[in-house]
């Protein structure tokens, strides 16, 4: 099977979220960038899964600039066997979505994986618009996936319960919480990186729908009020007038 | 005019009147295009919540993105549509993504807001820890909302109730 897994470059979980230039733009000052980790941890290590158990060969592609080759070599030392690379910095995930698009569209996958969402921008937006560009299924938030020859079966949380969704091959799928675990890479992965073919490929034009204007960060949280026992009084006035919820 | 899709495949979710009553906040006549078995009696109710129209194609499986998709771009190009208002939930982040696609419209998912003066509406980013205003660059705008915005019992008290229209439609899938 050819899997095609689409990976994004996220601040590390502990960087400090702060913005410059009129809180215009995410500062990148002091941060360090990983594999986005539901692109990493349940969309590739299934991948790998996937192939190790079927044969087949797992290539990743990401939209970004040469600095995030780093990002690239940790995928491929997890175990991918090739990354391709489109040159261009994503402002969109229409943008990212239509690269992706253009390039799957050329060289013919079986399967597509896409993490439920990124991190920073928590849009889940990237693997329905790479779908509906090449025409094909789409199921959203699986957290477990088998594939039986051409046919897929996955399922996901609904409320009340799990749902079951078969669909055929080329399908496209975003990967959540539960699909896989997460893979360390081992010495031998690292020095394999480091020789595994990453293609840069040209990005084709695509206009971005949507921009992000300015960043504010959250109201602190406000301490908390201790009303004693015997005061439920007070407690259904600050209930009622302040917090408003009854 | 603002088309609000609601899924009413098992009856009316509280998260379905909640984006009912985002479209209304977006100050547009708001048409519900639905699918699935809903009675029209059921319907009629979002009535309440500010819809002034109901579309329904009952022939649709209410699971399928591609399906969906295919008839919301359908409604929306028949009734005039420039914004679309989903819910944040399993089937908003399905279909809301291929529609944006489809009509080359921008998406902003998580919306926490109605939109300001310029355009701008917030959502949350960086797991929440940072918010962002984002703007559409396209014409069209298809909102992927979210569900915890709003409160709704007040902003039901808002709005004004309205004859409604149930319209029962097949459309013509292409």
């Amino acid at each position: 099977m050819k899997i095609l897994v689409c990976i994004s470059k996220s601040p590390d979980t502990t960087s400090k979220v702060a913005f410059t230039d009129g809180n215009t733009k995410f500062d990148e000052n002091g941060v360090q960038y990983i594999v986005n980790p539901y692109d990493e941890w349940y969309a590739l290590v299934r991948a790998l899964e996937i192939k190790e158990a079927g044969g087949g060969q797992v290539t990743i592609v990401t939209v970004g600039a040469a600095a995030d080759e780093a990002v690239i070599r940790k995928a491929l030392a997890i175990g991918a066997d090739e990354a391709v690379r489109i040159d261009a910095d994503p402002k969109d995930a229409y943008y990212a979505a239509i690269q992706i698009a253009e390039y799957a569209k050329v060289n013919g996958f079986d399967l597509i994986l896409t993490g439920k969402e990124t991190i920073n921008y928590n849009g889940s937006q990237v693997g329905g618009m790479i779908a509906e560009a090449l025409d094909l299924p789409f199921v959203s938030l699986a957290e477990k996936l088998d594939v039986n020859g051409t046919t897929l079966t996955l399922e996901r949380e609904i409320v009340g319960g799990v749902q079951v969704v078969e669909v055929s091959t080329p399908a496209v799928v975003s990967c959540a919480k539960g699909m896989a675990e997460q893979r360390i890479p081992n010495m031998r992965g690292i020095m394999a990186a480091r020789t595994k073919p990453l293609t840069v490929v040209a990005p084709v034009a695509v206009e971005d729908l949507t921009s992000y204007v300015s960043y504010t960060m959250p109201n602190a949280k406000s301490a908390v009020k201790m009303i004693s026992p015997d005061n439920m009084d007070e407690l259904v006035e600050l209930l009622h007038n302040e917090a408003k919820v009854i | 005019m603002i088309l609000v899709y609601v899924n009413s495949t098992n009856g009316l979710s509280k998260s379905a009147l909640e984006t009912v009553t985002y479209g209304k906040k977006l100050g547009a006549d708001v048409t519900v295009v639905t699918n699935g078995n809903a009675s029209a009696d059921l319907l009629a109710s979002l009535g309440e919540y500010g819809a002034s129209k109901v579309i329904v194609d009952r022939s649709v499986d209410g699971e399928d993105a591609q399906q969906l998709t295919r008839l919301i771009a359908s409604v929306a190009q028949s009734v005039g549509a420039n914004t679309v208002v989903f819910s944040h939930d399993l089937i908003g982040k399905a279909v809301a993504p291929r529609l944006s696609v489809r009509l080359k419209a921008g998406l902003i998912s998580g919306a926490i807001s109605v939109p300001e003066a310029d355009g701008t509406v917030k959502v949350n980013v960086f797991s929440g820890k940072a918010m962002g205003a984002v703007k559409v660059n396209s014409s069209k705008e298809s909102f992927h909302c979210c569900q915890i915005a709003f409160n709704l019992k007040f902003q039901v008290q808002l709005v004004q109730l309205k004859k409604l229209l149930v319209k029962e439609v097949q459309q013509q899938l292409k």
